[in-house]
């Protein structure tokens, strides 16, 4: 409890809190005091909180500060500046060795379960969101919600706060396993790494906060003009929450990127890479560099709504017009808005389509089939994923020539997917299978990625499209796409890294529980939203008629996910349990070639006692003499 | 075969790193990191710059901007050019432990740096002027405007920090010819924000036809 | 101010040309900026500026920000 207290975590979030009273309080004072600045009465309705707007916005950015000098993940950039050397702080500090895990610690192994940690924790309270919402749709008409904003708040909150939580598995995935993959002792930037972790946890805070502090109903997307003029002003802290977690991406996509080109091991060429790391370094890239683009388009929405400047607005006063001066436009919005967010699903997807290329061979005994066209599709998805994004426009007023371009790029992306379909099946064709819970996950990704990614196209195409924008195919397709891409590899990672991890082996009976609940309740939920969708359920609405004899259907997707919620507990249990007993794990449990299976486990401090080398290629499955990696083994032996 | 040491693999007080990158390696590695971020932040101003193509157009003539004083801008703009200059020869200096050449054209950068922040807030902005060309809510031109400017100006300011870090850290005595990565981070963020200009500055006072902006 | 005279202080080695190099830059820089402005105010063509700004900014990256270095002292394996 002692450490607890006065962990960073703790510190951080004493922090932001204080900060974000104190400036609220003098913000909202000095625009009551200063003539001109008085603050309008405030016209409460539904949810909305009587918060005064402006001064929520800049304390809330001043919270962040708040969180990040209090928690101390810039203090040594700020000793630095005052000229001094501080050096990188290793190890516990002479506390116990969880306390890492509250505190700022550089070990990027540290980070990366710090990251998956939040991840699930995240995961925990968006799904519980989802229950409640689909608790409330299970049945037409208002079962136990007071009103539509209410529902408008659990899923705008349940989107944007499940992408959190996949970035936050995300950096989990990358965090951990690129420098162990690539034999490297941390990351190129490894306070860069904290700080990328650390600002994470402020924004979603402030995420989790606007639910309470007015809530808001623009869903994730946050289109003007609704965006720009709804009276629930928990949209800002929406704004601003989304606009904040885009550092901790940003900073640690360039991390990864720097890392994965300057620290690989001896002898480790860039064709000899392990498949996950390539498909980190291209979702990296993107990362890195299209994040910036959502930023600016959320900062407008938040200058429009608290400065008056009119990006989104087709309207424009009678003097200005005469005069020419052009006025904004909402569709702008959507492409900045989605040049972002169409390469982000590429983001979710990638290290998950790595995941699942990187174990087949293990379970397979066979080598990975192309490994050249897997590595480089993943670049190629990367960069034609930037030349898709009005795919997401297609029934916008957008002009109609620029759809058809768009509709193309859009089948072209299906090519370098397909490609690693292809691959996968001829890895599991005619191999010697293994079936522990990891690879059970695995198929399941495949199978319901191919759901997602056959779903994809139909959208794509702008006939089909028409009918299906904005219905609740578009929910079964992007879930599926998700969960067959993100949410089923991770938690193949988890339960394949698991006894490398902690040193212990998972209880592999309740693992193919796990499997065998929340594979079969996904197919289930995702078929039937796309269904429901096909029959006219429109999405983001609280209610439908009963008359669209969609009730079966929708009664049973609620069954589902309370299905998948129980399967999560279940895993959580398994995991928890599984840390804590005795028995030590089997040296390398899937015999895998890969170098921190040669390693000790857990790992130590720097991944490997010296150097590594890499003298093979890395998926020769089932070929005699093959090796990949040289490991040095501990003095002694 | 390794064999699993359990928890205990690192013993008594300091950790050590069998594999930590040297001075010179981390250099190199910094180096491409900085690029990288500025290569990430071309997508920010790019962003803006799609936003001023998109919104300041008309269907028929094309491409609009507001009618803004030309003089002013173009000395701002020049006076940001001499900040790139000054800024070149300290790093030089620095690369030849030319301390004195160093702190004159640091001082100097600064000195520019802040005169061009100056001019763009209470010139361009007008918060200095009773009657200010151009508001945030003038429509379109008002909002991008304020936006690109702005949000360069952000990274002035940055960089005004960042000056003044190296300069006094310079001061200290802690760049050598064979280690001044300080001075050349600083440089090349600095250079990175006079690059952004030499797009805005077209993009915003030069493209397009003038729109009188009524009112002002 | 731009006094390269008392470079011998300290180091023995300082290389006059590097501030040249500089300078030239710099100069090129400015004169570019000037036809810009003309160009932008007497030939108002989008293309032409567009270019310019492009000139300009090679120049930048090449010589003052130096990314060539990034391949030169660059490389790893
Ligand atoms: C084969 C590749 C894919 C194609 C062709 C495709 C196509 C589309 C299209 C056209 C839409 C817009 C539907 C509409 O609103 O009318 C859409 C929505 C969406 N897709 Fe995909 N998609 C693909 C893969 C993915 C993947 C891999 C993900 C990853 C997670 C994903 C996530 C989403 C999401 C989240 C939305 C909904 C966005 C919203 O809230 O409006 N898609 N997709
Ligand atoms: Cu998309």
């Amino acid at each position: 409890m002692k450490y607890f207290l006065t962990s960073a975590l703790t510190k951080g979030l004493v922090g932001q809190i204080l900060t974000f009273i104190v400036s609220y309080g003098l913000i909202r004072n000095f625009r009551k005091t200063v003539s001109g600045w008085e603050v309008p009465a405030p016209e409460l309705s539904g949810w909305q909180a009587p918060y005064d707007e402006p001064a929520m916005v800049l304390a809330t950015i001043i919270s962040l500060f708040g969180f990040l000098l209090a928690c101390g993940v810039v203090s040594d950039w700020l000793k630095m500046m005052a000229g001094q050397k501080p050096h990188l702080k290793h190890g516990a500090q002479g506390k116990p060795e969880w306390t890492r895990y509250i505190n700022i610690d550089v070990n990027h192994k540290v980070i990366g379960i710090q990251y998956g940690l939040n991840s699930i924790f995240i995961l925990l309270v968006g799904g519980l969101l989802a229950i409640l919402f689909r608790l409330e749709l299970a049945l037409p008409g208002l079962q136990f919600l007071q009103d539509g904003s209410q529902y408008n708040t659990l899923f705008s909150a349940h989107g944007i706060i499940m992408i959190a939580a996949i970035f936050a598995g995300v950096g989990a995935m990358t965090n951990y396993l690129g420098p162990v993959l690539i034999g490297a002792s941390d990351m190129s930037f490894p306070r860069l790494n904290a700080f990328s972790y650390w600002v994470g946890v402020p924004s979603a805070v402030i995420l989790l906060a606007g639910i309470f502090m007015g809530g808001w109903d623009t869903g994730w997307v946050g289109y003007p003009t609704h965006s720009t003029t709804t009276q629930m002003i928990g949209v800002q802290m929406f704004l601003l929450g989304f606009y904040l977690n885009g550092f901790s991406s940003i900073a640690s996509g360039l991390n990864m990127v720097v890392t994965a080109v300057y620290m690989r091991a001896k002898g480790m060429s860039y064709f000899r890479m392990p498949i996950f790391v390539w498909a980190a370094v291209a979702a990296s890239i993107l990362q890195a560099t299209t994040t910036q683009t959502v930023g600016v388009a959320l900062t407008m929405v938040v200058a429009q709504r608290t400065l008056g400047m009119n990006f989104f607005t087709p309207v424009i006063s009678p003097e200005l017009l005469a005069a020419g001066v052009p006025a904004g436009d909402p569709i702008l919005f959507q492409h900045i808005f989605w040049f972002y967010s169409h390469p982000a699903v590429y983001v979710w997807i990638l290290p998950g389509l790595g995941i699942i290329s990187e174990l087949l061979p293990v379970f397979t005994r066979k080598p990975l089939f192309g490994y050249k066209w897997i590595a480089l599709s993943s670049i190629g998805i990367a960069l034609v994923g930037m030349l898709v994004w009005a795919h997401h426009m297609l029934t916008s007023s957008m002009p109609p020539a620029w759809k058809i371009p768009f509709m193309l790029s859009t089948l072209l992306v299906a090519v370098p997917t397909g490609v690693k379909f292809f691959s996968w099946l001829a890895t599991i064709w005619e191999g010697k299978m293994r079936f522990p819970t990891p690879m059970l996950f695995v198929l399941g990704a495949i199978s319901v990625f191919l759901l997602g990614g056959l779903s994809g196209p139909i959208l794509g195409t702008i006939a089909t499209d028409m009918h299906l924008h904005d219905t609740y195919f578009v929910v079964g397709h992007f879930h599926a796409t998700i969960f067959g891409g993100f949410v089923f590899p991770f938690f193949a990672a988890i339960y394949y890294w698991f006894p490398k991890i902690t040193g212990k082996m998972y209880d592999e009976l309740l693992g193919k529980i796990h499997f065998w609940i929340m594979v079969p309740g996904f197919w289930v939920m995702s078929l039937l939203q796309m269904r429901v969708g096909v029959l006219g359920m429109r999405r983001r609405i609280a209610d439908y008629g009963s008359d669209l004899g969609i009730q079966v259907e929708h009664a049973l997707i609620t069954v589902a996910t309370l299905a998948i919620g129980w399967s999560i507990l279940i895993m959580l249990y398994n995991l928890i349990t599984s840390a804590r007993k005795e028995e030590l794990a089997p040296e390398n449990p899937w015999e895998s070639r890969s170098p921190e299976f040669l390693a000790p486990s857990p790992l130590p401090e720097f991944n490997y006692l010296a150097p590594i080398e890499v003298v093979g290629e890395p998926y020769d499955y089932g070929l005699e003499g093959a090796t990949y990696a040289v490991v040095p083994t501990p003095a002694g032996d | 075969m390794a064999v699993a040491h359990g928890h205990d693999d690192h013993h008594h007080g300091e950790l050590h790193n069998p594999m930590e990158p040297t001075r010179q390696e981390q250099i190199v590695m910094n180096r491409f990191g900085l690029w990288l971020f500025c290569f990430s932040e071309v997508f920010l101003f790019m962003a803006l710059l799609a936003a001023r193509f998109y919104l300041w157009r008309d269907p028929v003539q094309g491409a609009l901007r507001p009618e803004l004083e030309q003089g002013p801008a173009l000395i701002f703009t020049c006076v940001l050019l001499v900040s790139s200059w000054f800024m070149n020869r300290a790093e030089v200096a620095s690369a030849n432990e030319d301390m004195k050449t160093f702190n004159q054209s640091l001082a100097m950068t600064f000195v520019m740096g802040l005169i061009f922040l100056l001019g763009v807030i209470f010139y361009e902005w007008g918060l200095g002027l009773a009657h200010p060309h151009i508001l945030p809510t003038d429509g379109a031109f008002g909002a991008v405007f304020f936006a690109m400017t702005g949000m360069h100006a952000i990274h002035v300011i940055t960089g005004l920090i960042f000056v003044a870090i190296v300069w006094r850290n310079g001061n200290l005595g802690h760049y050598s010819r064979e280690d001044h990565w300080g001075v050349e981070a600083c440089a090349i963020y600095w250079h990175y924000v006079d690059l952004v200009w030499i797009f805005f500055y077209p993009a915003i006072y030069l493209i397009g036809i003038g729109v009188h902006i009524p009112g002002h | 101010m731009s006094d390269h005279s008392h470079s011998e202080a300290k180091s023995p080695v300082v290389d006059k040309t590097v501030y040249r190099k500089g300078f030239n830059t710099f100069i090129a820089l400015a004169v570019l900026t000037a036809i810009e402005y003309f160009v932008g105010i007497y030939l108002p063509s989008a293309v032409l500026l567009i270019l310019l700004a492009v000139a300009k900014a090679a120049l930048v990256m090449n010589v003052f920000m130096g990314i060539t270095k990034l391949w030169r002292e660059g490389d790893h394996h």
